[in-house]
């Protein structure tokens, strides 16, 4: 059964730009990777691989540092 | 005796009438009247004596009345001043545990309003931080372009690369 890796980008990522993640996040190779599309998160990415949930949007970051303020 | 006119028999007979006279007198008359006399001067003296003793009974009782008088007005002083201080004391203790509380009360209020004041800054701070993250936000998903996107993009995951 193949897995699924869906990557949330606020715009379409380009063929490289799936490629240069995939070279930074290996748990996602060889999983079949779905672009979705959130203009919320502003900028970066957050990738969801099964259990797996990375989070680096800027959307994110800004909601970091309201806490740490 | 004859011859000088003087009957003897007579003057013996006035000699005896004399006597028995004065007997008589001093028996039944004199004597009474003087043990009445006597007897006068000592009711007076008995009633002299009463009168001294009612006088100084009454200047006794006089003296004692003046005494337990002073007497009465020192103690009643004594206890008026011992009143007066006792209220005194009490007035006092009252102003200072009033004083107290007042403070205590003072130190609350104060401590209460910087807390209060303490609570309003970090509620409005945080609130602040809320708006300018959220203007933050609005703004850039306005404002970014999409290559201003793939541009930040990148750089946070060169980032994370060298992290």
């Amino acid at each position: 059964m193949d897995l699924k890796t869906v990557i949330v980008s606020a715009y379409k990522l380009a063929e490289e730009e799936i490629k240069s993640i995939e070279q930074k996040f290996p748990f996602i190779k060889g999983t079949t990777i779905e672009n979705k599309i959130d203009e919320s998160i502003l900028a970066g990415i957050i990738i969801k691989s099964g259990s797996k949930i990375v989070d680096i949007s800027l959307l994110s970051k800004l909601r970091n540092l309201k806490k740490f303020i | 005796m004859e011859n000088l006119g003087i009957d003897t028999k007579l003057l013996i007979a006035q000699v005896v009438n004399f006597l028995l006279f004065f007997f008589i007198l001093k028996k039944f008359a004199v004597g009474p009247f003087l043990k009445f006399v006597k007897s006068e001067k000592e009711k007076e003296k008995e009633k002299a004596k009463i009168d001294e003793e009612i006088t100084k009974a009454k200047t006794d009782w006089i003296q004692e009345e003046a005494k337990m008088k002073t007497n009465l007005k020192k103690e009643s002083e004594k206890l008026l001043n011992q009143t007066k201080e006792s209220a005194e004391k009490n007035r006092l203790e009252i102003i200072t545990s009033a004083k107290k509380d007042i403070e205590t009360m003072k130190s609350k209020a104060k401590q209460e309003i910087e807390e209060a004041k303490k609570q309003l800054e970090k509620d409005m701070e945080s609130k602040m931080i809320d708006l300018a993250v959220t203007i933050v936000e609005k703004s850039l998903k306005n404002y970014l372009t999409e290559s201003a996107r793939r541009e930040l993009t990148g750089q946070m995951l060169n980032n994370l690369e060298k992290a």
